[in-house]
């Protein structure tokens, strides 16, 4: 009963979590939501023009879910991550009956559910909106369904209908097939079913796989001659290689996720130094540079930097070493004694193992693979939690919690110090870069000409968090073609190449750096409108000298702005300003106004310094009610 | 959200879980098993319209309801003895964890 309370407060804190925070995963905010938003708007969900494939080659189901949280109100996408905490409910339920047909006593399936949800990629994924879990969650509970139909020697409907949905909600149960196969095949060797027994249960996978997931293979084979994704993709993701170059792989790929299992924000605050001093020692021993990267850099550089993260990641937390430990120590002890009443966790553990080396072996390494892990989570909590039983029966209840103290304490400090979920995405969103680009873009639009009926095209790079823009209800569409569009999207950076004179706004992101999310909303200017220059960056800081500012324009056809300082202090300020290599000074005596014109020079840039005279003569940084604005200027949407 | 919304996704929800419910197989194993068969269940009842109407370019919210109204009511006119069972057996059950409940909160000395 203690068990299932904590389960209990633990979904109901996850749900008070998800109400209250913002989708702030970069993956799923570039094409995942974005791809919703446009399934809604063209009330379809056929494959749409676009420079991010990865909104057309995606398996659906997860988003399909997501879509209908969001599809009876302009898409917000608030609430999206629900999906994810109904994937952890199934995963839940389907650990806890797993754990009970491995011959767990009651409380010790309760402890495995509860590990389950505690393991750190898990907990961070219950609030986030990856698809992960969701697909996590139907791979567990098809576990379970099979391992009972087998059991039962009965037709279940519910395995091959959890399997089908498992494989229509997640590419990376391609490497669970592997695993499954030689399973199912164990399994019929153990318990010998009737021909007809697979028969059914073959035909009832192909039909609800065929629903499910077929429509999206048809259509990637049509586009991509490959169903599942284009082929430039999977080259990238699984390379081509011998089986010589195969084991090296798999070993230098298994190397590397066992480091990370000691990852600082994966370990308790507690464990820290040991966990890190130990996982620093496997890095050593990566190499430098090698060919199974999945981008090309340096494995060890790789895992290091990751190491040495300020906060934790919501893609690349791992299991954790106390997780891990327990749960070999647990396959282990199932592997001696489990076994004897039924072959199931064996099995488990086989397939569950299988599944890593199969990966291992296939996929290029990335320091976010842990979050496709969430596959082995269930068998892994189960495992673990078996030890339990070694307990004399009236210590179990104790020992329970003891075991729950690490992963409560662990969770605690991943949800505080998470950088895209938890704590800091409530309390402050502003914050989180995902967020503020988000909410930047949807301000952006809301200051722009565009209604609600308008249609917007986006000439935005690949992979650019592109969901903010279907916050504001107005139509939008990234096929390049169409020429009937009321607004064009495009990155700051690329206004230089707009030759005609525009009119619109900007959104700079961040403010006083790097330009990589800042863009442009623009539209052809009327004939009768003013050329007025789009600021394409802004830097800004106090000196000794006074306070500067430096304005990167795009002239727009304009040869000058007008400055005007006004000083409604008592103290004398001075406005010297840079452009075009010409330089002007300007004294604004006090309660005072003073329009200046200022030549843009070729490299568009615009230096201004601002300072107080105090009553000695020095100079000082200006008195805040000392203003400056430029007139004729498309001003962005600052962040 | 507004309240339109939230009436639309309820009674989406419900009319699923409806035709879920009624679409369970045989099995009339208590608690966990139950309620993963009515999520997966549900949810299939769910997807179903939407993945009809999606492919067909008419992904909107009337024709989903429309299609999940029709599919609660057919599964019920179709399995209207197994929703009886079930009834019962959820009563059942209900009864059966109510009593667990109240005698695990009546202290001992009661």
């Amino acid at each position: 009963m203690g068990l299932n309370i904590l389960l209990l407060l633990f979904f109901a804190a996850a749900s008070t979590t998800i109400l209250l925070s913002s989708p702030a995963i970069y993956d799923s905010l570039s094409y995942r939501l974005p791809r919703i938003g446009q399934w809604l708007q063209a009330v379809s969900l056929a494959h749409f023009e676009t420079i991010d494939q990865r909104q057309n080659w995606m398996p659906l189901i997860p988003d399909l879910m997501m879509g209908w949280v969001t599809m009876h109100t302009e898409p917000v996408f608030r609430g999206v991550q629900f999906v994810q905490l109904f994937g952890a409910m199934m995963g839940t339920l389907s650990v806890y009956l797993i754990a009970r047909r491995c011959s767990l006593s009651p409380i010790a399936a309760q402890l495995a559910a509860l590990m389950f949800l505690l393991m750190p990629n898990v907990f961070v994924q219950t609030v986030s909106s990856h698809t992960d879990l969701v697909a996590a969650g139907f791979a567990i509970a098809g576990l379970f369904f099979l391992f009972e139909s087998f059991r039962l020697s009965r037709f279940g409907l519910f395995a091959g209908l959890a399997w089908a949905l498992a494989f229509a909600s997640k590419g990376t149960l391609f490497y669970w097939a592997p695993g499954l196969g030689v399973m199912v095949l164990l399994l019929f060797i153990c318990y010998r079913p009737a021909a007809t027994f697979f028969l059914k249960h073959a035909v009832c996978f192909t039909v609800f796989a065929a629903f499910f997931a077929g429509p999206k293979h048809v259509e990637n084979h049509l586009a991509y001659g490959n169903p599942f994704a284009n082929e430039d993709l999977i080259e990238q993701h699984h390379g081509q290689l011998s089986i010589g170059d195969g084991a090296k792989r798999t070993y230098l790929n298994a190397l590397s996720y066992t480091a990370q299992v000691f990852e600082p924000f994966s370990n308790s605050p507690l464990l820290r130094p040991l966990t890190t001093a130990l996982g620093n020692g496997l890095i050593q021993a990566l190499p430098d540079s090698d060919e199974f990267m999945l981008e090309t850099s340096s494995r060890r550089e790789t895992w290091s930097r990751f190491f040495q993260r300020s906060s934790a990641d919501s893609d690349g937390v791992s299991f954790g070493f106390y997780a891990t430990l327990l749960s070999l120590a647990g396959a282990f002890y199932l592997w001696r004694t489990g076994g004897a009443n039924s072959p199931i966790p064996r099995l488990m553990i086989f397939a569950s193992l299988l599944f890593f080396v199969f990966f291992c072996f296939k996929q290029n390494a990335h320091t976010y693979a842990f979050r496709y892990f969430v596959l082995q989570a269930g068998p892994m909590a189960i495992a673990g939690a078996a030890l339990l039983d070694l307990v004399p029966r009236r210590w179990r209840g104790h020992a329970a919690v003891i075991a729950l103290l690490v992963p409560v304490q662990l969770c605690a400090s991943i949800w505080l110090n998470n950088s895209q979920v938890g704590y800091n995405n409530i309390a402050q969103s502003d914050r989180i870069r995902n967020i503020a680009i988000t909410r930047g873009i949807a301000e952006l639009l809301s200051a722009s000409p565009a209604t609600k009926t308008d249609l917007i095209q986006l000439r935005l790079p690949y992979n650019f968090p592109r969901a903010g823009f279907y916050s504001g209800g107005q139509r939008i569409t990234e096929n390049a073609e169409l020429d009937h569009h009321h607004g064009i999207v495009l990155p700051v950076t690329e206004l230089e190449q707009e030759d005609a004179l525009l009119h619109g706004r900007s959104f700079l992101f961040p403010v006083s750096q790097g330009r990589d999310f800042s863009c442009a909303f623009i539209l052809q200017a009327k004939q009768d409108d003013a050329p007025a220059p789009f600021i394409k960056s802004y830097q800004s800081g106090l000196t000794p000298k006074g306070f500067v500012e430096i304005y990167q324009l795009h002239t727009n056809r304009a040869d000058y702005i007008v400055l005007n300082a006004q000083n409604p202090t008592d103290s004398p300020h001075e406005l010297l300003w840079k452009s075009g290599g010409e330089e002007q000074r300007y004294a604004i005596t006090p309660h005072s106004k003073l329009p200046m014109q200022i030549r843009i020079g070729e490299d568009g840039e615009i230096r201004l310094l601002v300072r107080r005279q105090n009553g000695s003569g020095d100079m000082e940084a200006p008195d805040p009610n000392f203003v400056w604005h430029m007139e004729n200027v498309n001003y962005p949407v600052f962040r | 959200m507004s309240d339109y919304g939230i009436i639309g996704l309820l009674l989406s929800l419900i009319l699923s879980i409806i035709s879920g419910i009624t679409l369970l197989g045989n099995r009339t194993s208590r608690g966990a098993i139950w309620l993963l068969e009515t999520m997966l269940a549900s949810l299939s009842c769910l997807l179903i319209p939407i993945l009809i109407l999606g492919y067909a370019g008419h992904l909107h919210a009337s024709g989903l309801y429309l299609i999940q109204f029709s599919l609660a009511v057919v599964s019920v006119i179709c399995r209207r003895r197994k929703l009886l069972e079930l009834a019962k057996s959820t009563q059942e059950q209900l009864r059966f964890f109510a009593r667990r409940f109240f005698s695990a909160l009546r202290p001992k000395w009661a």
